[in-house]
This record gives structure tokens, C-alpha cells and sequence, in this order.
């Protein structure tokens, strides 16, 4: 098959090669045929048959550029009598750049339009076509200019503009064919769309030639947004002229075009949009992002010199029509860029945003009015259409964020539901933002976005916080528990059930709203953010610390992603809440809870991760905003990370910072006394505590150690380069090999720190080995009754009441014991591990020694080498001073002996001179005469040539003119 | 923002003559003494009142360095009214008036009225051309003449509002079709006195006949 493949490929390629041959061949005919001036009607034919084969073949197009050309200029400039040829050259010529679909490689279009323009003459002659004066041309010859010069501009050749540019009046002859007939003006149109986005000269050119007010007038004259695909053209061409181009938007702005926009994009009647109409209107958004959004610098005078009029255009007002799905029916794609831009607006402008708080919108099919705010919410919320959703969420940042009162009004909306909820559509924007949470209907997903809305109105807002945790709900989501038992559950209960459910379902490998999650988690770390209630109350809410540290547990099993690095934050919230709450033991209960269940090491190395993740996130976002992953859970992660923007990122980075903090003063508490002695029960606890402190720390060192350790095992390679490159050097400059020992130095040190460190680490956990079985031995007998106040304050006076809890605390410390063994025989191996590591580093490092030694001994021999070639050169420098006096003298003798002989030359040299200008004189004046009669014999045949050529019936002067342009 | 009419001006003359000042001077009235050399040409704009009449200004600042003068010309066409000007402390900026009239006189309508303006008036001391020279050179040619200061602001506003004056009255005499665009004027809101019209911007003007021809 394969070779019956590559045959079958060879005989195409052939083939193909053959038929371009062919092609070649053609054309040259064509071309050939065209040029014989006898045959006229013949020409013509070849003409026609020179378009077809044009159009029909790629090979027969690059033929054309490459030998046909000349010939077609040749006759649309000398053959203008004959419209039919002239017509014909055009066509051939449009046809010999139009594009292809598919095109390998080389680019024929292309090709040929740069070898076109880089003829400067050919564009000014088809320009030349085109201008005013030329009104009265065939139509048709002025069409085809036209389309010539678009097919140019559509391969981006800069090369045209800068030609057109050149030309007199070049961009103000193109702007007066939008005046032209129909099908020229539209191909104008198309022309000048290209040609704006490739120089900002013609960009401004165009518009100081009044194209606003053609293109306006255009778009009014063919039905205004509701025009077909020229009204498209118009307004793309409008969108080319303003994009990136301060100078045109102020000129839009000083000649009172911002008016126009809102009474473009006003919604006429409330009919279905035409898939038309949508383009010109999608078109139109785009104008008004140019102008609002799309600036460098936002100053205050965006907001004065272009927000202001717009919005007293009635601006807002189109848009909010555009937003609605019951406005008139515009498609999603429509209403997420109407949601973009108000965002804009409201982002810019105190006016707008106090509006879109204002504004009543019909939102239903039965003409029920309802807030603006609460369409966006549930936009928001119920969406299909991402970019909807995305801008309706958008929307609402813009308007909580720099707008306290907005936020705080929104937030006000959300009220403890006690009782059943109201039958019927919610009617507030709280309303309908609680039944998300708690509707009977909800999915993972409206609750991820409910968790999205909620961040925006808890985002740096104390009140908004402080409300949210009052915030209850009809339990209607779990019914296993049964509504008469749990009338309500507040909203941090819902979060944390909802979480467990979503984190469930991606576990369970659901796919439906692989967002929700961090939805969910960023919230919660909003709220809990510079809010301690919020923290305590979810430290103190039952079941929910097991469920995080199970969830965060859950995912470090599997791997160290950002969810898992998410929960870790949010368990730090909650430890440097308590901690700092000065309950007692508070922060280090949550820190055994953490040692049993995901371990301190891992729960650390979690939470490093997700600082460095946000350091990551922020300079991703800072270079690019996508960035492709490979995993989609990932992918989403990393999505969503840098969608939470730099804010949220600092403060976890800081959350983290604190977390380390309590974690290492929790480890830092004095070491109480390992002595086996008076132990009571109270002793015994306060021992094994310290010991699992003491184990932790030392896993936490451990680990650092083991970090620490690769990390240096890196130096030697690094250091070996290094040195070896030093040594190099010293063997080019002998000076420089006393700095040969210095850089094994640090590494010794670093050896004899690490060994230290090992040793120190070994010793401890000896001491503990030592004292686990102390402890197991100890622990039974233990249990005495010694009276002490129980957790409410009171006194036990009954001992056996207090057996049973005394034998299930010696159980829990026998388990905690076991664990204790455990990490610690881990510890030994990894001490084990890193011990070989030092052995390896030390081979290593003094096999390295040795190196250098050699290399130092090399260079020491190097060095004496080249003082003895110093030596040398010292005594052959004396030399050489020696005869540079030698030769100073002689000099001197010289200069004596010049100066007596200068005075005699002086006369000579004058007489020289003389002699030297007047034979050059001569010479001149010889050839000048020469010159004068090449001159006169040169105007004697001209003259006779313009005779012969009057006879003949051509313009003579108007030759000579071009022959002097040239 | 409605005018009775809108005009449409050009700035030329040699590089550093203080065309950018000038119009920094009569649009934001300030003055810049350092800023980027022009390229190609910068807008600005104002609405100033001649008689009543709210008039606006569209000025082409156009940049002064022979490389840009083809793009400059392009600027000339549909001019109502054009500043020349030099430089009273460099000769050879007043040397080259000749030159730029000539490209004018080429490149724009014939009724373009152009104001002479010798600038840096502030720098007296060091004055290489007179005030009487600049006066003959615009008597020769027919043009109206003013020595200026972008950087005091002496004269400056005389400068744009005294052509805008010229303008309005070769109108008033009927020398412009107001209605032909190319002449650089456009017919806004209250143009036409008593019988007020309003052309909104983006709409076709109402048809207005014509005062001359």
C-alpha cells in the first residue's frame, strides 16, 4: 500500500509539475498574443483567455506576476482609447492577485501584489484612474481600479498605503469614490477597511477627509442597524478608523459623531434580530468599546470627554435593550457584548453606575417590570451562553467594585429566609440569589455562580461579611435530615455541604461544573479574609473542620492540586483565627487535627504551593492571559486563578505568610522536661503532646533538611562548571589562580553545616525512640484519680464516672503514640536517605578537590612560564627603547637639515601650481565645448524626432513631460 | 456642541517654529515648552463665537520636516483658512515662506485665507526677522499678518479667531459655496440667521441653496 501510496504521489507531483509547466507555457502565449497590435480581434480573445486561465490556475497566476505586468500597465496606461483591452488588462491583473483557499506555501496573491506595488508607477497609474477628473470614465474601468486596489490591500502589503500616501491627494481621491455609484462605493469601502488597518497615516487621513460623516451617512441611507451587509461594511470601516487611534476618537468626538452611536444601536420595535442586523449591531458595540474602553491611559476625561455625551445620547438605555433576552430578542452573543459594554460604561462613569441602580426593565414575556439588576443576576446565574454569563458577572464587578454603596445596597437585598419562601418568581435580587443556594431545582453549577456573586458582594466589604453569616436558610438541599429536625442552616453550612458535594461529584468524575469548587473556595476565603467571626464560626462548626482536612487529604493522596492548596488556605484562616483568638489551645487543636489527618509536612508543602502558584498566576496574567495546560483540571484551575486577579492573590499570599507563622510559634513553645518522673495524667498529656510537637517539628525539619539537601546536591555540577570555566581562565592568565580554592570553600561549609544538622536530627530522634516505649510503659497504670476541672468548669467528685474517659484518652494516646512511631520511623529513613546523600556529596566533592589541585598545580606551572616570557619581553622593550632614541636623534639631524632646504622649494612649488590650474583650465574649457556640441546634436535629434512623431499624431510635450517626471 | 458652522484650518511652516504650541496654546491654553516632534499631522479643536455666531474650529497641525510633506499636502485640500507661520528668531524659517506658499497655492482651494504669523514674539531680543518685513511679505502676497507668542499667548487667539473673521465674511460676500464641502466649510445649527436650521453631525445637511453661483 505504502508503495503503491508514494507512487500514486510521485504521478501527482508529475503531473501537478507538468501541468504548472503547462500553465507556464499558456500564459507566455497569451501574453504573446495580447502584445501583437496587428491582430486586434484576436488580442482580445487572448485577453479573455488570459483571465480564465488566470482565475483557474495558481501556477498561471505566479506566471502573470512574474512576465505580465508590464505588458497589462502598458495598456491601461497607453490604450485608454480602447476600453475593452483596458477593462480586460484590469481584470486580468485583479484576477492574478485575487486569494485562494487553500494555498501551500507560497502565496500567489501575495507575490504578486508586493511585485505590483513595489513598481511605484503602477499604483499612481491605477490611482490616476480613479481621480475626479476621470468622472466621465467607463464605469466599469473605474470598478476594476478599484477592485484592483482592494485585492492589493487585502493581501496587507504595506507597500500600497505608503504608495497611496505618496500620491497627491491619494486617500482624498479614494474617500470621493464613497460618493460614487453603488458597486464602486462598496468595493471603496472594502478597500479603505484594509487599508486602515495597515497605516495610522490613512487612518487619520481618511477621517480629516469627513469619512465619519460619509460612512453615517451611508449607514442612515441603507436603513440604519437594520441595513444589510454595507451598513457591516460601513461600520467595520468606522471600527478601523477609531481603533487604537486617540487622534480620530477625539476628531469622532469634537464633530458630534458620539450622538450617533446610541441612535444606532437603538433597538427598533421589538421583532426577532436578523442575523444581519446582529452583525451591524455586534459592529457597532465594537465602536463604542474603541471609544470607551479601549484606552491607554483612563483619565477622568474619558469619562467627561466621551462617557458623559454618550450617555446623555441615551447610550445606556440601547444597550440595556440590547442586554435583555426579552429586550427584542437579541441573540446571546449580542446581549453578552451589550452586558460588556455597560460594564464598560459603569466602570467609567458615577452616571451610569447610578443608572444601572436605578434602572427598571421589562424582563418577562408578560410585561413585568423588574430591577436592571436583577436581570444581570439572573443572567449570571442561569445563562447557557458562557460569554453572557462571564459578562453579566462582569457587569456586577463593575458595578460592587469602587462602588461601596452599590455593594453595599445589593448586599442589603439578602435577608434570612425563617419561613417557607414566597410562591412565585423571586422579586428582589436577594431573593433570587438565595434560591440559587437553596432552590429545590439548584445544580452544582448555579451554585458555583451563586458563590461567584456572592464574592463580589462579600469583596472587601466588613458589612457584607458580617451580613452573610446571619444569613439563614429552608434546609431544602439535604432531605435525608429532614425539615422539622433542621429548620434552617446558615449559609456557611450550605457552603461547606455544597462544597463537599462538588468536590464528591469531580471525584466521582462528573464533569458538569468543574468550576464550582474554587467558586466555592474562593468565597470562603473572601469571607473569612480580615473577617475573624466568619473564621471561628466555621473552626467552630461541627463537622465542618473534619470535612475540609478530609477533602484537603483527599486530594493530596491524589496530587497536590489547587483545589487541595484552596482548602489549605482556608484551614489557615480558620488556625490563625483561633489562634489569635487567645482561646486556649484553640489554633493547636486545629493543628493536631491537621497533623492526624493530612500530616504537617504535606499540609505545609500545600500551602507554599499555592503561594508560589499565585506568584505564577500574576506574572501569567502580567504576560499573557491564556495559557494552555494540559489537564483540564488543571487547565480550569489555572483558569480560575487568574481570573481572581491580583487582590485575592496578595492575600493569600499573605494568609499563607500567617499560617506558616502560628504553625512555626506553635513548634517554637517551650520544650517541656522528657523526664519520666511524677507522672501524672495531666503530665502524661502535656508530655505527648510536646512529643508530637517535637516529632512534628522534626518531620517539618526534615523535610526543609531534604529540600535543602537537593538543592545542594545541585551546587556540585553548578560549582564543577563554574570552577572548570575558572580554571580555563587561569590558564590564560596565570594572576588569576589564587581564586582556584575559593570556590570549594562554601561548598566544605555547606557539607559541615548539613552534617551537622544530620547529626543533631539523628540525636533527637534517638531521645524519641527512647521515650515512646517509656511513655506505652508508663501510660496504663496512669490513670489516676486525680480531681481536676472538666470542660465546664466543675469539679468531678465521682472517679469512676471518670475511668471511662480516662481509658478512651489512653486509647486515643496509644494511637497517637503509633502514629508517632510511625513518622519517626519514617523520619529514620529519610535521615537514612539524606546520610547516603551527604556520603555521595562528599565522594563528590572530593574528587572535586582533587581536580582542582591538579588544575591549581597546572596554572601554578603556567604562571611561572609566563614570567619568564615577562622577563623576556622586559629585556626586548630595553632594546627597543634604546633604538627608539636611536632614532629620535636622527630625526632631529633630519628636521635641521629640512628646514634649510624649505625656503629654495617654496618659489617652485608656487610655479607649480600656476602652471598645474591653467592647464586644467584649458582642459575644462575643452571639454565643455565638446559638451555644447553633444548637447546641440542631441536637441537637433529630438527635434526631428518630435516632427516625426507630431506626423505620427502623438502628444509630443506631454511625452517629454513624462520623460522628464522619470 | 451644535455650531452654525464649521471651519477647517491648517498649520504649516518649518519645523520648530511653534505650530504644535500654537494650538496647544489656543485649544487647552497652555504652553509646552518641551514636546515630541509632530509626525504626519495631530488634530485639535474649539468652538469660538464670531458675531454670535458659534463657530467651530477643526485645525490640522501638520509637521513642519520636508519628510512629511507629501503626507502634509494631503491636509490642504478642503482648508478654509491656513496659519503660516515662521519663526521671528530664525531667518531662514522666514526665507522659506515662499516655498510653503507656493505648495498652498498648489494644493488648496484658491479662496483659502492665510494668516501670516511670525511666533516667539517673546524672544525680541533675539529677533532676526522685523516686524516691517513680515508685514511687506504678507502685503505682497495677500495675506493677513500677526507676529505671535504660543508662549505668553500674545496674539494667539487674534490669530485663529481674526482668520475665522475673514472667513465668515467671504462668506457673508458670497465668495464660498457653503454647500460644496471642499472649501473647507460646513453649514451647522443657526447657520442661516433668522431661519434657523439644525444639521446634526452624522446626518446629511439639510439642503441648503446656495449663496453664490
Amino acid at each position: 500500500m505504502n508503495f503503491l501510496g508514494a507512487v500514486g504521489r510521485t504521478a501527482r507531483n508529475a503531473l501537478r509539475t507538468a501541468e504548472g509547466s503547462e500553465d507556464d507555457k499558456l500564459v507566455a502565449q497569451l501574453l504573446a498574443r495580447v502584445a501583437d497590435k496587428e491582430q486586434v480581434e484576436d488580442r482580445k480573445e487572448a485577453l479573455t483567455q488570459l483571465c480564465e486561465t488566470v482565475s483557474r490556475s495558481e501556477q498561471a497566476q505566479l506566471a502573470l506576476g512574474s512576465s505580465g505586468f508590464l505588458q497589462l500597465c502598458a495598456i491601461v496606461q497607453y490604450e485608454q482609447a480602447d476600453t475593452e483591452m483596458v477593462q480586460g488588462s484590469l481584470e486580468a491583473l485583479v484576477l492574478s492577485m485575487a486569494r485562494r483557499p487553500r494555498t501551500k506555501g507560497q502565496n500567489p496573491a501575495a507575490i504578486n501584489a508586493e511585485l505590483f506595488a513595489r513598481a511605484h508607477g503602477n499604483v499612481q497609474l491605477v490611482m490616476g484612474l480613479l481621480k475626479a477628473g476621470q468622472q466621465m470614465q467607463n464605469p466599469h474601468i473605474r470598478l476594476h481600479a478599484v477592485r484592483l486596489l482592494a485585492a492589493i490591500a487585502g493581501t496587507g502589503t504595506p507597500r500600497l498605503s505608503e504608495a497611496i500616501l505618496t500620491s497627491p491627494q491619494g486617500v482624498a481621491t479614494l474617500m470621493d469614490l464613497l460618493n460614487d455609484t453603488e458597486a464602486i462605493r462598496n468595493e471603496a469601502l472594502l478597500l479603505m477597511t484594509a487599508l486602515a488597518t495597515t497605516s495610522s497615516e490613512i487612518q487619520k487621513n481618511a477621517a480629516s477627509e469627513g469619512a465619519f460623516q460619509r460612512l453615517f451617512g451611508i449607514v442612515r441611507d441603507e436603513g440604519g442597524a437594520d441595513g444589510g451587509i454595507v451598513v457591516q461594511d460601513c461600520m467595520q470601516l468606522l471600527n478601523n478608523l477609531l481603533q487604537d487611534h486617540q487622534g480620530n476618537q477625539l476628531l469622532f468626538r469634537e464633530m458630534g459623531y458620539l450622538q450617533s452611536l446610541p441612535a444606532f444601536l437603538k433597538l427598533q420595535g421589538t421583532h426577532a434580530i436578523s442575523k444581519q442586523t446582529a452583525a451591524n449591531l455586534s459592529c457597532g458595540m465594537l465602536t463604542l468599546h474603541w471609544l470607551i474602553a479601549d484606552k491607554k491611559v483612563t483619565s477622568m476625561d474619558t469619562n467627561d470627554l466621551f462617557v458623559a455625551p454618550l450617555l446623555q445620547a441615551g447610550c445606556f438605555e440601547a444597550l440595556q435593550m440590547l442586554a435583555l433576552p426579552f429586550g427584542g430578542g437579541s441573540p446571546a452573543r449580542l446581549r453578552a457584548q451589550a452586558l460588556g459594554c455597560l460594564a464598560d460604561l459603569v466602570k467609567m462613569s458615577t452616571a451610569a453606575h447610578e443608572k444601572l441602580m436605578s434602572a427598571k426593565v421589562v424582563a418577562s414575556r408578560s410585561g413585568a417590570q423588574t430591577m436592571l439588576l436583577h436581570a444581570v443576576l439572573r443572567a449570571a446565574l442561569y445563562s447557557d451562553d458562557k460569554d453572557e454569563q462571564h459578562a453579566a458577572l462582569a457587569l456586577l464587578t463593575a458595578f460592587c467594585q469602587k462602588h461601596a454603596e452599590g455593594q453595599e445596597a445589593l448586599a442589603a437585598t439578602l435577608l434570612p429566609t425563617t419561613s417557607n419562601p414566597q410562591p412565585g418568581a423571586p422579586r428582589t435580587f436577594g431573593e433570587e440569589l438565595m434560591l440559587a443556594w437553596s432552590g429545590r431545582s439548584t445544580t452544582l453549577q448555579v451554585v458555583g455562580r451563586a458563590a461567584s456573586i456572592s464574592t463580589i458582594l462579600l469583596r472587601s466589604s466588613a458589612a457584607s461579611k458580617q451580613r452573610f453569616l446571619n444569613l439563614t436558610f429552608q434546609n431544602q438541599v439535604q432531605p435525608d435530615q429532614g425539615s422539622s429536625q433542621a429548620p434552617s442552616v446558615l449559609l456557611m453550612q450550605l457552603c461547606i455541604t455544597w462544597l463537599a458535594q462538588t468536590v464528591n461529584a469531580q471525584l466521582a468524575g462528573v464533569r458538569a461544573a468543574p468550576e464550582a469548587p474554587f467558586q466555592l473556595l474562593h468565597m470562603l476565603i473572601t469571607w473569612l479574609l480580615d473577617c475573624p467571626p466568619a473564621a471561628m464560626l466555621l473552626a467552630s462548626m461541627q463537622g465542618a473542620m473534619s470535612t475540609l482536612t478530609t477533602m484537603a487529604r483527599i486530594r493530596v493522596q491524589g496530587k497536590s492540586d489547587l483545589l487541595g492548596e484552596m482548602i489549605a488556605v482556608c484551614l489557615g484562616q480558620c488556625m490563625v483565627a483561633t489562634s489569635s483568638q487567645a482561646a486556649p489551645s484553640g489554633g493547636s487543636e486545629m493543628i493536631d487535627l491537621l497533623a492526624e489527618k493530612v500530616g504537617i509536612a504535606s499540609y505545609l508543602e500545600l500551602v507554599s504551593n499555592l503561594t508560589q502558584r499565585c506568584a505564577r498566576s500574576s506574572a501569567i496574567s502580567a504576560e499573557s492571559p491564556k495559557k494552555e495546560d494540559s489537564s483540564q483540571q488543571a487547565s480550569v484551575g489555572e483558569m480560575f486563578m487568574a481570573s481572581t486577579g491580583p487582590e485575592f492573590q496578595a492575600a493569600v499570599g499573605r494568609i499563607c505568610q500567617q499560617v506558616q507563622e502560628v504553625i512555626i510559634a506553635a513548634f517554637q513553645e517551650p520544650r517541656p522536661n522528657l523526664s519520666v518522673q511524677d507522672m501524672d495524667e495531666t503530665g502524661l498529656r502535656q508530655q505527648f503532646t510536646a512529643l508530637e510537637r517535637q516529632l512534628q517539628q522534626l518531620q517539618r525539619r526534615s523535610h526543609a533538611l531534604l529540600l535543602e539537601a537537593t538543592s545542594k546536591a545541585n551546587i556540585p555540577a553548578a560549582a564543577l562548571a563554574d570552577s572548570s570555566s575558572q580554571s580555563q581562565h587561569a590558564r590564560n592568565h596565570s594572576s588569576d589562580t589564587t581564586q582556584l580554592p575559593v570556590s570549594s570553600k562554601p561548598q566544605a561549609d555547606a557539607f559541615r553545616e548539613l552534617m551537622q544538622q544530620t547529626a543533631g536530627i539523628s540525636n533527637s530522634s534517638r531521645l524519641l525512640s527512647q521515650s515512646i516505649p517509656c511513655l506505652m510503659m508508663l501510660k496504663p497504670p496512669q490513670v489516676g484519680p486525680a480531681p481536676r476541672p472538666d470542660h465546664h468548669g466543675m469539679l468531678s467528685s465521682m472517679p469512676d464516672a471518670r475511668v471511662p474517659q480516662l481509658e478512651a484518652r489512653a486509647a486515643s494516646m496509644e494511637r497517637r503514640t503509633a502514629v508517632a512511631e510511625a513518622e519517626n520511623s519514617s523520619l529514620q529513613q529519610q535521615l537514612q536517605s539524606l546520610q547516603a546523600q551527604h556520603l555521595a556529596l562528599q565522594q563528590r566533592s572530593v574528587s572535586e578537590q582533587t581536580q582542582l589541585k591538579d588544575q591549581l598545580h597546572r596554572s601554578e606551572e603556567k604562571a611561572r612560564q609566563a614570567q619568564t616570557s615577562a622577563q623576556q619581553s622586559q629585556t626586548e622593550l630595553q632594546a627597543l627603547s634604546n633604538a627608539y632614541s636611536d632614532l629620535e636623534a636622527h630625526a632631529f639631524s633630519l628636521e635641521g637639515q629640512l628646514k634649510g632646504t624649505d625656503r629654495s622649494q617654496d618659489r617652485s612649488v608656487e610655479e607649480h601650481i600656476a602652471a598645474a590650474v591653467a592647464s586644467m583650465e584649458q582642459e575644462a574649457e575643452e571639454t565643455q565645448n565638446d559638451l555644447m556640441v553633444c548637447i546641440g546634436e542631441e536637441q537637433q535629434k529630438v527635434e526631428r524626432l518630435s516632427e516625426r512623431l507630431q506626423h505620427m499624431g502623438v502628444d509630443v510635450d506631454k511625452l517629454l513631460c513624462e520623460v522628464g517626471d522619470e | 456642541m451644535s455650531y452654525a458652522y464649521l471651519f477647517k484650518y491648517i498649520i504649516i511652516g518649518d519645523t520648530g517654529v511653534g505650530k504644535s504650541c500654537l494650538l496647544l496654546q489656543f485649544t487647552d491654553k497652555r504652553f509646552q515648552p518641551v514636546h515630541d516632534l509632530t509626525i504626519g499631522v495631530e488634530f485639535g479643536a474649539r468652538m469660538i463665537n464670531i458675531d454670535g455666531k458659534q463657530i467651530k474650529l477643526q485645525i490640522w497641525d501638520t509637521a513642519g520636516q520636508e519628510s512629511f510633506r507629501s503626507i502634509t499636502r494631503s491636509y490642504y485640500r478642503g482648508a478654509a483658512g491656513a496659519l503660516l507661520v515662521y519663526d521671528i528668531t530664525r531667518r531662514e524659517t522666514f526665507n522659506h515662506l515662499a516655498s510653503w506658499l507656493e505648495d498652498a497655492r498648489q494644493h488648496a482651494n484658491p479662496n483659502m485665507t492665510i494668516m501670516l504669523i511670525g511666533n516667539k514674539s517673546d524672544l525680541n531680543h533675539r529677533r532676526a526677522v522685523s516686524t516691517e518685513e513680515g508685514e511687506q511679505f504678507a502685503k505682497e502676497h495677500g495675506l493677513v499678518f500677526l507676529e505671535t507668542s504660543a508662549k505668553t499667548a500674545h496674539n494667539v487667539e487674534e490669530a485663529f479667531i481674526n482668520t475665522a473673521r475673514k472667513i465668515y465674511e467671504k462668506i457673508d460676500q458670497g465668495i464660498f459655496d457653503v454647500s460644496n464641502e471642499s472649501f473647507g466649510i460646513k453649514v451647522g445649527y443657526g447657520a442661516g440667521g433668522g431661519n434657523a436650521q439644525t444639521v446634526r453631525p452624522g446626518e446629511a445637511p439639510a439642503a441648503k441653496s446656495s449663496s453664490c453661483c
